[in-house]
């Protein structure tokens, strides 16, 4: 019987080991498995953190968001990809990084597109990172 | 028309001022932990606003701490809810001078080493800051480049008992800016 116990005990704790090696050990998912938490436009997206970014940062940040809007600049540097989208405003923009695993190749300035992606919060532009090209 | 000179002529600083600042708004802050056990704990934020001002040399980064990004799901999530507290202190922020800074002594191709003093401020802490800056001019653009190290006491970063050798107590920095005119 004493073995049994310690054979359980013996079996779930490696389970559980196993299990959190696993969960240590997990790379950042790409947004494309992940189920957006807000569908919003670029411009309303602006227009909730230039009126009160407090209550944005609350709602927004850290979540995951579909975005449709108007592509301004499309830039391409070292560090990754950046699509700039119409923020309906003189005073900023929205910034979205693209995923590494993305390009812009086919992003064209003046189209419209649809990102998914997380929003990180405000400095001069509402910013978003880990983007990816919803078709 | 006299209205409008003297209206012009009130817009001229700002005018100037306005041209006088080179920003990226995509510059990068990477940090790495380089503690007794390597625990892969690096990070890149690729999403970081700076203006530099070269009539004086002043120096201005802000960045969102969210905007880091890290390999490792879970190391990601413990970064921004034990060890920062991203949702309490969303922004970090840096404010300098580069000492004896004069753009005209910085030749096109050309690279200088500068001193830098000025405050780091994250958590609602606001810490004095001295580092060595590279500076390189390309035609209108100036890189900026930079290497210091920072201590998470000095934040109040707590580092539990459990990681303690896997995260370490100074915090190496590098950034990398592309300041465009």
């Amino acid at each position: 019987m004493f073995r049994k116990i310690l054979f359980g005990i013996l079996v779930l704790g490696l389970i559980g080991g196993a299990y959190g090696l696993y969960l240590f050990n997990k790379e950042t998912p790409s947004l494309r498995d992940v189920d957006h938490d807000f569908k919003i436009h670029s411009e309303d997206l602006f227009s909730d953190f230039e009126n009160d970014e407090s209550l944005a940062n609350q709602k927004f940040n850290g979540k995951v968001l579909l975005l449709t809007g108007k592509v301004v600049d499309v830039n391409n540097k070292e560090q990754g990809s950046y699509i700039t989208l119409e923020a309906g405003s003189d005073f900023g923009a929205v910034s979205c990084k693209l995923d590494s695993t993305e390009s812009s190749s086919k992003v064209i300035p003046g189209e419209d597109i649809q990102l998914k992606c997380q929003c990180t919060g405000y400095l001069m532009d509402v910013m978003l990172n880990r983007c990816v090209i919803v078709d | 028309m006299k209205n409008l000179l003297v209206i012009f002529a009130l817009c001229l600083p700002f005018l100037s001022s306005a041209q006088d600042k080179w920003v990226d708004k995509t510059a990068t802050i990477k940090f790495e932990s380089n503690a007794e056990v390597d625990d892969d704990v690096r990070a890149t934020n690729s999403q970081v606003a700076a203006i530099f001002v070269p009539d004086g040399g002043m120096l201005a980064f802000q960045l969102l701490i969210k905007g880091f990004e890290f390999r490792k799901a879970l190391m990601q999530e413990h970064f921004n809810e034990n060890y920062m507290e991203s949702d309490k202190y969303p922004k970090a922020r840096f404010r300098g001078k580069i000492e004896g800074f004069n753009l005209a002594d910085l030749k096109d191709g050309e690279s200088k080493k500068y001193q830098v003093s000025g405050d780091l401020e994250m958590r609602d802490i606001s810490k004095p800051l001295q580092t060595e800056v590279t500076l390189s001019r390309k035609g209108n653009t100036v890189v900026l480049t930079s290497k210091f190290q920072v201590a998470c006491a000095d934040y109040n970063i707590e580092i539990p008992n459990l990681v303690a050798d896997k995260v370490a107590k100074n915090i190496d920095v590098d950034v990398r800016a592309e300041f465009k005119n």
